[in-house]
């Protein structure tokens, strides 16, 4: 066996028989197919064929016998032996097998041939009987001899024509008659003076002959007939001259040739024989089919009487149309019915089922020997493809170096050239049977090679392909790596306009070319694309804008929660919004910072205050205790005056810093209610009337309407109204008048206080409203220093505003309260 | 004699407290925190003989809103709280627990003297007030007006007042809670149309709030709606 594997001889053979039997086994594949249904054709069919050649059988002994009978016939009434026989087979009947069997002696003017007339024998209606039929044609002394033939096995009549030139006697007719003939003579021969026939040109299904009567026009065309039957006056009629001597044939260019006596059609052409012996033909057009099926329907308008009658036998069907009036004449029309299996078809000369008989028996055994050959073969191929004699391993030799595809593409070629032999379109048994060759001899030899080329593994890279494919992918590979790069490079070396402008750039830059490009659609579709594309773009961003643009006034306003969703934004744009987002976060952050720092402040101030205050009480209890005791000491009462009125100063200190931090913080209730700031003025000078009139102090309110409703929280007005009028009180000059002013400024109503100063007031008004700053230089006199400092931040509680003018000695503070 | 329960942490305040009530006639029991406040007022001797309680609200161990429900719990004796928070939501919370008063620290004592005073006077004399028959008489909280006699008492102290203020007084009174604005006061009081002397309801408020009320500046029962008006208000 190893030494098998390494023969090249063994392998040659091997391929050689592999060959052989993958011929036989794509024969009897190709048979099967048929057999079974290939072509759409069923087995019937193929039955069918075999009853065909079968018949064609039949028809040859029938041939030979009346060929016998007309023999001897002729023998024995010519007693010559000198006559030629010509055979034709009809090519316009595809439905069966039309022989005529012409016998024509050398010399016919030897012989006294008699003319034949007033006979006929026509015996189409007979079955399983072999008919012989004769026609007779007295001008040219012409003797048809027709021999039928019928099979059992065929649904059709099989004719053999015999063409007897030769004048026959009736009687000698019916002397013909052998053993496997039977000749009857009709009654009455109605052939006179001449004879059309027409026969239709083929339709697919249906043959169609009919058969004219001319009796009466002798042997001129019916020409008004011929115009009524194709609808058309004017048709051109050719007329020649034949030589007397000539024989009366005419030859068609497309070689169909049916001789009648002197009326002769051929492939639509008609053709007949006048009584100067000429012959005369016409055209036939192309609607000369449509138009005959109205014939019948014409003749009815036409004629006064009209009769049809239609006789069958199995498979033709005949019109015998009787017509009397102004053209009369007698119209014979026989059909026959095609059948569905052609003579023609290829398979019909298929040698192999003509002669396959034997084959067709064996054909199973013969595909399965093959097969398993096949198999057997083919495995030793590739068992043994790759191992030589040079080495134990396999190895690939030169011809296994040839491009894989380029061999395959080599077998597929051939292949359809092969095909391509046979002029005819689609695959008949030629085709098949020379591809069948052809595969069997390249189907070893690339078995072989694949085999071979797999076990040394070089089966992808030997195929040409393979090799141009990885070329050109290293190729694109390392450019695209190279662009690549550059477009990186480039991008990253330009700032954000410089992007922007690039892709500007190129959008006009497209839009050049295609303006350039001279097609007014391709220029409208470019630009139109990129409106749409810079359109997107222009949308997203706006909507970003727009989104940083609400989230930066969010911020502005002090919303510390907003953020800003930047997903979904462009580079510049999300950079942008991650920016604000982190702004945000860290004022967010200051602002809780410092926000938890005044809170602990407050709270801080609070608590030390809520401390301060007990021990403050114990102080405050003692003093008046000790006030109230009997003391000698004038000094020590004075001592205890001092004392008592310094703890109610820090009394008074420790609540105006609980109040001045609460409400600087915020961290105060305030109910925000629609109050009449001159209602708040007057119930607040009410309440310091007293103390007012001890420094001799005037108030002039001036308000330009009775009633000015304000939004404010009454309570923490008159807190503020309590502070600013304690204020004068203190500080402004006795006996001078303090103005009040409640007017519409804008969208607030302001409240005007303005007095003169006793003391020089050489600090801001600003200065003047910080905690623990006073107007007056000497800070022991009473009161926190913080009272103006509440009142400001009690009225940016209530969204209001104070601001203090000073101007020389005048001081003047200004409430700001919204409208109510 | 009442005795007063007299509870701080701070021994020095409740020491003054004791001064200032025994030198007023009253008998003094003294606590330093809220559960010895409670064990007293529990004691079957000691406790009934409590008329009223002073009592500090940020105290150790329990502090004073705690120990004045438990108080609460046993007796119905006015309690005043003492407290150096002098936040309204604090005063809202003590009064509402029990307290009869509250006074911040640092107080005036002769304005918690005064307080003592009149909550002694209306649980034991008046017995926590009521309606008499008299139609003629109005009564709100410790305030009764007596039309026919012209007469106006403060927790049972007579209190002198002028015609226009008694018949402010009278105005607030027939309808309490109801704020009256300055010239609706002028014009049902005065019966004239108020030009130009809107304050003048304002300083006769103030003169009769400072003859009916402890405290002024924290009126108990003439309260000032600012921009609005005036009502009487417990």
């Amino acid at each position: 066996m190893k030494k098998m594997k390494k023969s090249a001889l063994a392998k040659f053979i091997a391929c050689i028989l592999m060959s052989v039997a993958i011929l036989f086994f794509a024969a009897s594949f190709l048979l099967i197919i048929c057999m079974f249904d290939v072509y759409g054709e069923k087995m019937l069919e193929m039955e069918t064929l075999k009853a065909d050649i079968r018949a064609d059988e039949i028809e040859r002994i029938a041939y030979n016998k009346a060929n016998e009978a007309v023999y001897s016939y002729y023998r024995a009434v010519v007693n010559s032996d000198e006559y030629t026989t010509d055979l034709y087979r009809d090519r316009y009947s595809e439905d069966n097998s039309n022989y005529a069997f012409l016998i024509e002696p050398l010399e016919p003017h030897k012989y006294d041939l008699p003319v034949l007339s007033n006979y006929k024998c026509d015996e189409w209606q007979y079955k399983d009987t072999h008919v012989v039929n004769f026609d007779t044609y007295p001008d040219t002394s012409r003797f048809t001899f027709y021999v039928g033939a019928k099979e059992y096995l065929r649904t059709e009549p099989l004719t053999i024509r015999q063409d007897v030139d030769y004048n026959v006697h009736e009687e000698d007719i019916t002397e013909a008659t052998t053993e496997n003939m039977k000749i009857d003579v009709a009654e009455e021969f109605l052939y006179d003076e001449g004879v059309a026939t027409t026969q239709a040109a083929t339709d697919y299904n249906m043959e169609m002959v009919e058969q004219y009567d001319l009796s009466e026009q002798l042997c001129e065309f019916p020409i008004e007939y011929y115009s009524q039957y194709y609808g058309i006056d004017d048709f051109p009629i050719n007329q020649f001259w034949l030589d007397d001597d000539a024989e009366h044939t005419l030859h068609v260019e497309d070689g169909g040739i049916y001789e009648g006596g002197n009326y002769v059609v051929s492939n639509g052409i008609h053709a007949w024989l006048d009584d100067k012996g000429r012959w005369n033909y016409l055209d036939m057009d192309d609607n000369f089919r449509t138009q005959y099926n109205a014939f019948f329907k014409e003749m009815e308008e036409t004629y006064d009487t009209w009769s049809c009658e239609e006789w069958y036998n199995d498979v033709t069907k005949s019109y015998v149309v009787e017509v009397t009036g102004p053209a009369t004449c007698q119209l014979n029309v026989t059909s026959y019915v095609k059948n569905d299996f052609t003579a023609h078809d290829s398979f019909y000369y298929s040698l192999i089922l003509k002669y396959g008989d034997t084959v067709l028996d064996y054909i199973y055994v013969i595909f399965g020997v093959s097969a398993v050959f096949t198999l057997l073969l083919g495995t030793f191929v590739v068992i043994s493809a790759g191992y030589g004699k040079k080495s134990d391993e396999p190895y690939a030799s030169a011809f296994d170096r040839i491009p894989y595809d380029i061999l395959l593409a080599v077998v597929v070629i051939v292949a359809i050239m092969v095909i391509a032999i046979n002029p005819y379109v689609g695959v008949d048994m030629v085709n098949a049977v020379l591809l069948s060759v052809w595969l069997a001899l390249a189907i070893p030899v690339v078995l072989l090679t694949t085999a071979a080329r797999l076990k040394t593994q070089t089966f992808v890279s030997s195929m040409a392909c393979t090799r141009i494919i990885m070329f050109l992918w290293r190729g694109i590979k390392k450019l695209g790596k190279n662009i690549l790069k550059a477009v990186k490079m480039l991008w990253s070396s330009i700032n954000i306009y410089g992007r922007y402008l690039g892709v500007f750039a190129a959008a006009a830059f497209l839009e050049l070319i295609a303006c350039f490009s001279e097609s007014l659609g391709l220029a409208v579709f470019v630009i139109f694309i990129e409106k749409l594309i810079f359109g997107a773009i222009l949308v997203i961003a706006c909507i970003n804008l727009s989104k940083l643009k609400k989230a930066g006034n969010e911020i502005a306003a002090g919303n510390m929660d907003f953020e800003v969703d930047t997903k979904g934004m462009l580079g510049a744009f999300r950079e942008h919004g991650e920016n604000l987002n982190s702004i945000r976060n860290g004022m967010a952050n200051a602002v809780e910072e410092s926000l938890k720092s005044e809170r602990m402040k407050t709270e801080l101030i609070t608590n030390v205050s809520h401390d301060i205050k007990t021990p403050l009480t114990s102080i405050i209890n003692y003093v008046d205790l000790l006030e109230k005791e009997k003391l000698d000491n004038e000094k020590a009462g004075e001592y205890i005056q001092v004392l008592d009125r310094q703890s109610a100063r820090l009394k008074k200190l420790i609540q105006d810093l609980i109040d001045a931090s609460k409400a600087s913080t915020g961290n105060i209730d305030v109910t925000l209610e629609k109050t009449d700031v001159n209602v708040v003025i007057n119930q607040a000078l009410g309440e310091f009337e007293d103390k007012l009139a001890a420094r001799s102090i005037k108030t002039i309110i001036k308000s330009d309407k009775e009633e000015y409703f304000v939004i404010a929280d009454g309570r923490h007005l008159w807190r503020v109204m309590e502070n600013l009028i304690n204020n004068i009180v203190k500080y402004a000059l006795e006996g001078s008048r303090v103005y009040i002013d409640v007017k519409e400024k804008d969208e607030y109503i302001s409240v005007t206080f303005k007095n003169i100063s006793k003391e020089e007031l050489n600090i801001s008004g600003d200065e003047l409203m910080e905690r623990f700053v006073r107007g007056d230089s000497s800070r022991n006199t009473e009161g926190s220093g913080l009272g103006l400092s509440i009142a400001r931040s009690l009225m940016e509680l209530q969204k209001g505003k104070m601001e203090i003018i000073v101007d020389g000695d005048l001081f003047k503070v200004v409430l700001l309260l919204i409208v109510g | 004699m009442y005795n007063i329960l007299v509870c701080d942490d701070e021994k020095d305040i409740v020491e003054a407290l004791g001064i200032y009530l025994s030198s007023e006639g009253y008998g003094v029991v003294k606590a330093y925190n809220g559960i010895e406040a409670v064990d007293i007022m529990k004691d079957e001797q000691k406790g009934k003989d409590i008329q009223l309680v002073l009592m500090d609200v940020m105290m150790p161990v329990m502090d004073g809103i705690a120990a004045m429900a438990k108080i609460r719990g046993i007796s119905n004796i006015p309690v005043i709280l003492l407290t150096a928070k002098s936040e309204d939501t604090d005063k809202v919370l003590g009064l509402n627990i029990g307290a009869d008063d509250y006074v911040t620290k640092p107080f005036n004592p002769v304005e918690l003297i005064a307080r003592v005073r009149a909550q002694l006077r209306r649980y034991m004399q008046l017995g926590g007030g009521g309606k008499t028959e008299n139609t003629d008489r109005l009564v709100y909280g410790g305030i009764e007006l007596d039309d026919r006699k012209k007469e106006v008492t403060v927790d049972g102290e007579p209190v002198s007042l002028t015609p226009t203020e008694f018949q402010i007084l009278k105005l607030l009174m027939n309808n309490p809670g109801k704020v009256y604005s300055p010239k609706d006061i002028y014009r049902l009081v005065w019966e004239d149309a108020p030009i130009g002397n809107e304050n003048t309801v304002a300083v006769h408020i103030r003169h009769l709030r400072e003859k009916v009320e402890i405290n002024p500046s924290e009126p108990k029962y003439l309260k000032v709606v600012w921009g609005q008006g005036y009502k009487l208000e417990d």
